[in-house]
């Protein structure tokens, strides 16, 4: 039964998730959602705990902004109206991409060397590149005047505008313990 | 896409209004928590707004539209905003008054009631407008639910400072 389950994620039609049903996608973008919970938790940070939050709310403010503005008022692009695809879409909006953003700006701010920190800021991309596209295989996301390249470009820009909230952030918190 | 009216009246008026007095309190009222403290749970009312206007008030459920269209407008954005400064002084008071444990239930129901007029008081100047059924008392197990969660996380994060100091 299960194998039958996953038979189906690969559908000779490339639509991968789409044809083994809603719950699948639920499945899978809990799961993710739980493994990048996991690796936040479990990481070393430098960044305060009320700070962790705050850039918590700004990124997942900053994603559904720009999605509620390319969907409904650009037309760009458009979520699955699905009401477990919707469920998923949540997930992936206010949990994965959050979260990744997260762990990139932790391990960001424990690096010291601009190389590394190049390389990691490349591995950013490349992560948000395989999530975006794997939301869109399993349409939770449809493109219509968009492109991949635009959407991780945005998501670059959100993770510099949150590099320079935490370092003001920091810079406050360091005014008020003196 | 839905269209309300076209000009700017009641509801942009209370949407700028409730914003310059609520961050106008928070800016002239006695500080009580550090900046980014202060930042956390103005953030949270915000996002809170956000997150569940645009997971219920969009397709596949849509239960209601804001302000006045369906698309979303800058007065749209402010409109989130102005929940900023309810989660700030939510707390505010429950530190300020050192609200003793037999009373929390009382609190938060204050805090829903007031929750509750005000969105009531919102939907009659145009701000939001119901659809598919949705009615203001599916509103209101929103309130407790997200107070606790503040009060939870306000304590988290208070933990958090203590344990540095």
């Amino acid at each position: 039964m299960i194998m039958l389950k996953f038979s189906t994620m690969w559908n000779n039609k490339g639509n991968f998730l789409v044809l083994s049903g809603g719950k699948m996608i639920i499945f899978f973008s809990t799961l993710m959602t739980l493994i990048l919970a996991a690796i936040f938790t479990f990481q070393s940070k430098k960044i305060s705990f009320v700070n962790q939050f705050n850039l918590f709310f700004l990124s997942s403010m900053l994603l559904i902004n720009s999605m509620t503005i390319l969907s409904l008022n650009k037309h760009f692009i458009e979520y699955t109206h699905q009401k477990e695809g919707f469920f998923a879409f949540i997930l992936y909006r206010d949990g994965v991409c959050p979260l990744l953003f997260l762990i990139f700006l932790n391990a960001y701010k424990q690096i010291k060397k601009n190389k590394v920190k190049t390389l990691l800021v490349l591995g950013m991309i490349a992560s948000f590149f395989v999530i975006e596209f794997t939301a869109i295989k399993a349409k939770l996301l449809v493109y219509i005047h968009w492109h991949l390249i635009l959407s991780v470009l945005l998501y670059l820009s959100f993770f510099v505008i949150l590099v320079y909230v935490l370092k003001f952030l920091e810079h406050k918190e360091s005014e008020e313990e003196i | 896409m839905t269209i309300y009216d076209h000009s700017f009246n009641q509801n942009e008026w209370f949407v700028i209004i409730m914003n310059i007095v609520g961050f106008g309190a928070i800016f002239f009222m006695k500080k009580r928590f550090s900046f980014n403290i202060s930042l956390f749970l103005v953030l949270f009312g915000i996002f809170v707004g956000f997150f569940f206007d645009h997971t219920i008030s969009i397709e596949p459920f849509n239960f209601y539209n804001v302000n006045d269209n369906s698309s979303f407008q800058l007065i749209d954005f402010f409109s989130y905003t102005m929940f900023g400064p309810s989660s700030y002084f939510f707390i505010y008071f429950w530190d300020w008054f050192k609200i003793p444990f037999k009373y929390f239930f009382f609190y938060i129901l204050c805090w829903s009631l007031f929750g509750v007029t005000l969105e009531w008081f919102a939907h009659e100047l145009g701000v939001y407008h119901y659809r598919e059924g949705y009615m203001i008392f599916y509103s209101f197990p929103f309130y407790p639910i997200v107070q606790m969660m503040l009060i939870c996380l306000f304590f988290k994060v208070n933990q958090s400072i203590k344990k540095i100091a």
